[in-house]
């Protein structure tokens, strides 16, 4: 995995003032985040359904692999093919390798997140082979050449007018900013695309374990196209991306769609149960199953193991006051917002994404909002332990708080220090506020005013006279 | 083999203990969406199930079997269709819309056998309308559920800028759940290799968060009922 | 009588004795007995929320050995209770001697507000305080403890009071603890769009039950000039205690 080029302050910098940010970020959030609440109130008992389910995510995790052999078993059994693929690497090579067999030309793929983890399409074109993104947001970010700064909402960060730009590239005439004018341009464009794709590669919203089935969740209806038109279509999942029978599938997929974008269903849900079968005047003649680990497995028996139900819906993203001020290209991974804070360092380590964890200020919005009840913001405070326990933090850091451990358990000493802090702060202070403070009170002051500590702390009022 | 055994060999030592296989899920004692639906009259499910797809831009009608030539006439106005693709599909025929289409004379062709495939595919992304028949719909959501196979074709349904969708308003089944028992139900017996559930028109926000309809599917979508 | 001991937090004794003090007087006046136990340092949270947990740990026996004879414990801050309730049970889950202890106090502590509704059941009487407010939501006071109705249910009995519905009220002003300093800019933002809210309700006074928000946000709009003063919830009921 190569560095990111910029580092996590850069990143914050470039994005914190950004006028078109500041703009369509918070839009985004509060059209999302405003269905999502009024889908979930519609149903009257959320609660209930985010208890099941939790506890669907959970038993699923905790079978992980009775129920994947199952899965495999009957992707087998109706003639489709089951790759297991422990690295990145694995997973890019099975699919350079059908590839390569089938002499594929040209390849469209239906959005995945997964596909981006591993990043597919860098070394499918390295093959000269061309690799067209055919969900619209991704398809817009692939001809600006970035990468999705959402997770459902790939291209919030791209106006209408760079749109228009980099269509009118494609087109070789000069696009209206109309949507309906891009959009109709866009069909035209990738309909073409799809007809004349050798392989079709999709992600995985749930796999079902009883059927081996791999549902697609989609609403602009590529996710279709995909796994309709070419002649080999080869999905790509995470590991955990499965329920165990379709009782089970009806509850996840209810709460994927109304937490992500608040529809109480997405327009297209799609089984792929096996590839064409003998009566069939459609669809691929060959069905490939990838499934990932690259890292998840690490979070196996671990805290960590509850970021494993998470189903990919988003609705952290959009209710956190982070994210709402930098936008997803600051997290720098392909997972942005809570749980790109929570799962990048988990799949890649610390050394490049230690900020993470930290670029959260613990409200708990996400925690709140999560279908699948992943305690979010308990597991960034758990990265920030490891990250101790590590001891990676700067040794400033770890002396403050072996400070704040010694005079916390020794009440004269806490005292002591409560009672000078009047006196040790008087020469930063003015009319009561100081303005401009030293070490990590600098960041604070960068920013707002500090009350000057009080010239009698409570403690000594009640000493003196507060008792009665 | 080798590697799949590997594999989850490694998620049972992560998860701390032997290998497991064949785990079926607990019995789930309460169900979130039990009551949801279930004091509600086929005519209320009937209702919400058109309430859900016009809040989607998509006009449902609720007609005798011999008005279905009449609904064709409006269709066939509504969205200036001259030609379509449909399932071959004895409901459909029995509704006998590839002779209305006939009398009417929009160009049309049934998904069959008889016909190569490589006419079909052409067919299905040239025509203006495409026709099929769905096995159940979903009072909750407004969704027509597609047994797809055979004679019907997936492409009917998706490459067409319109598609006419219809019904028996006797399979409108209060949610998702239902739907979910049928498949179960035919688990023995194998499934189709795809299963679609439609929910009005093909849409898209990626361009500033701004609705539009038709961007990869049909755009428009007319659904009907027949009693 | 009732018997309370009031944990204070680090911010009130330290920056805001007078919220300590309001709270020792309305709880007086409503017929509660008050004691202090000087033993009581901090929770831990700023530790624990860092990763520093075996510091945590040391800071919380500290809290549970100073308030083990109390019958219940009080304290003016969403933040703090929701440490103690909730994150005490887990930071002992392993130590068999010490996790009946934390659930000891999570379960004797109680936010200000939540007390004097749902253990005093007060109806407050007399009280006035002309002014236009509104209330700002903490994180860890409405999700971690679950408290949300009852400041409101408080603030509603004071006369001349006019408690503005603040927009956005769920979302964090950008506190965090050490967030606020560590990623000072990223928390500048979120300050600000919390300062623009409060503005557009027009308001004088902000009321909060988290110093650490007040601090904040008070900070931010002393900063920016910003005419619009700060007070705690128990401020405000031993403020408002003149009928005229």
């Amino acid at each position: 995995m190569s560095a990111h080029p910029l580092s996590f302050d850069q990143r914050v910098e470039k994005a914190i003032d950004d006028p078109i940010l500041k703009k369509a970020v918070p839009f985004a959030q509060d059209r999302l985040r405003g269905g999502r609440n009024t889908a979930v109130e519609q149903l009257g008992n959320v609660e209930e359904w985010r208890e099941r389910a939790s506890a669907i995510r959970s038993h699923t995790i905790e079978n992980l692999d009775s129920y994947l052999e199952q899965l495999a078993n009957n992707v087998r059994k109706n003639g489709g093919h089951v790759h297991f693929a422990e690295t990145a690497q694995d997973a890019v090579d099975v699919v350079t390798r059908i590839a390569r067999e089938k002499n594929a030309k040209s390849i469209i793929k239906s959005k995945s997140m997964v596909s981006e983890e591993i990043h597919l399409n860098k070394h499918l074109e390295e093959m000269g082979i061309k690799v067209i993104e055919s969900d619209l947001g991704e398809y817009i970010i692939q001809l600006a050449n970035e990468t999705p700064s959402h997770i459902i909402a790939p291209a919030i960060h791209k106006t209408r007018t760079e749109i228009a730009e980099l269509f009118s590239e494609v087109a070789g005439r000069k696009l209206s900013e109309d949507t309906t004018e891009l959009c109709q341009f866009a069909r035209e464009t990738l309909r073409e695309e799809f007809l004349q794709a050798d392989i079709g590669i999709s992600g995985c919203n749930f796999a079902v374990a009883e059927s081996g089935s791999v549902v697609l969740v989609s609403n602009e209806g590529n996710a279709r196209l995909t796994t309709t038109l070419p002649k080999v279509h080869i999905a790509i999942m995470g590991m955990e991306r499965l329920v165990p029978t379709w009782e089970e599938l009806d509850v996840v997929v209810s709460m994927l769609t109304r937490s992500a974008t608040g529809q109480k269903i997405s327009v297209y849900v799609t089984a792929i149960n096996s590839a064409r079968q003998v009566e069939d005047l459609d669809g691929p003649e060959e069905f490939h199953l990838v499934i990932l680990d690259n890292g998840r497995s690490d979070s196996l028996g671990t805290a960590y193991q509850e970021v494993l139900k998470c189903i990919r819906c988003s609705a952290c993203l959009n209710v956190c006051p982070v994210y709402r001020h930098i936008g997803g290209h600051a997290y720098g991974g392909v997972y942005s917002g809570p749980i790109g804070a929570v799962l990048t360092p988990l799949l890649e380590g610390y050394d490049q994404w230690e900020e993470l964890p930290y670029a959260s200020s613990l409200c708990g919005a996400c925690t709140e909002v999560c279908p699948v009840k992943i305690p979010l913001h308990d597991l960034l405070i758990e990265h920030r332990k490891d990250q101790v326990e590590a001891g990676r933090p700067p040794l400033s850091e770890k002396l403050a708080f072996k400070g704040f451990g010694f005079a916390a358990s020794r009440p004269s000493v806490y005292d002591f220090a409560i009672n000078m802090a009047h006196k040790g702060t008087g020469f930063m202070a003015k009319d009561g506020m100081i303005t401009q403070g030293p070490g990590i009170v600098k960041g604070w002051t960068d920013v707002r005013d500090l009350p000057q500590p009080a010239k009698q702390s409570f403690r000594d009022w009640w000493k003196k006279e507060g008792k009665e | 083999m080798v590697q799949q055994e590997a594999f989850l060999n490694k998620l049972a030592k992560k998860l701390g203990r032997e290998r497991r296989t064949g785990v079926t899920p607990p019995q789930w004692n309460t169900q979130p969406y039990a009551g949801m639906y279930e004091s509600k009259t086929k005519e209320e499910r009937i209702e919400l199930f058109i309430q859900n797809l016009n809040a989607l831009n998509t006009e449902v009608d609720r007609i005798d079997p011999k008005d279905m030539g009449a609904v064709l006439e409006k269709v066939i106005q509504k969205f200036n269709i001259k030609s379509s693709v449909l399932w071959d599909d004895k409901r459909l025929h029995d509704l006998q819309i590839p002779s209305t289409f006939d009398a009417m004379g929009i160009d049309h062709l049934v998904w069959n056998s008889s016909i190569p495939e490589d006419t079909l595919r052409e067919t299905a992304a040239r025509v203006d309308l495409g026709v099929t028949y769905a096995d159940m719909g979903l009072a909750e959501t407004g969704s027509v559920v597609l047994f797809n196979g055979g004679g019907k074709g997936r492409p009917v349904s998706l490459l067409p800028p319109v598609y006419l969708c219809i019904l028996s308003e006797d399979s409108i089944v209060p949610r998702l759940t239902q739907a979910m028992e049928t498949i179960q139900q035919q688990l023995p017996q194998g499934l189709p290799a795809c299963i679609n559930f439609i929910t009005g028109p093909s849409r898209t926000g990626d361009i500033e968060m701004d609705l539009a309809l038709g961007v990869h599917g049909p755009g428009k979508v007319h659904v009907v009922l027949v009693k | 009588m009732m018997k309370v001991s009031l944990f204070i937090t680090c911010l009130a004794d330290v920056f805001y004795p007078q919220v300590g003090k309001s709270v020792v007087e309305v709880l007086r006046q409503y017929g509660v007995e008050v004691d202090f136990p000087m033993d009581q340092t901090c929770c831990g949270q700023p530790a624990f929320n860092s990763g520093y947990h075996a510091e945590a740990r040391e800071a919380a026996k500290q809290l549970i050995q100073a308030f083990e004879q109390s019958e219940r414990v009080v304290t003016p801050s969403g933040s703090c209770a929701a440490m103690v309730r909730h994150y005490y049970p887990e930071l002992f889950k392993q130590d068999e001697a010490w996790l009946p202890r934390a659930k000891s106090l999570a379960d004797k502590t109680y936010e200000f507000s939540e007390f004097m509704v749902q253990v005093l059941k007060v109806k407050l009487e007399d009280l006035y305080l002309p002014t236009k407010a509104t209330y700002h939501q903490s994180c860890h006071m409405s999700r971690g403890l679950g408290v949300k109705e009852e400041p409101h249910l408080l603030l509603a009995q004071v006369q001349g009071l006019e408690v503005k519905e603040l927009p956005y009220c769920n979302d964090c002003c950008g506190f965090g603890g050490t967030f606020a300093a560590k990623m000072s800019d990223i928390s500048e933002k979120m300050v600000d769009e919390k300062v623009k809210h409060i503005e557009s309700t027009g308001a004088d006074v902000l009321i909060g039950s988290d110093l650490g928000c007040l601090m904040n946000i008070g900070g931010r709009l002393s900063r920016t000039g910003k005419p619009i003063s700060v007070m705690h919830v128990a401020e405000v009921l031993a403020k408002g205690g003149v009928k005229k």
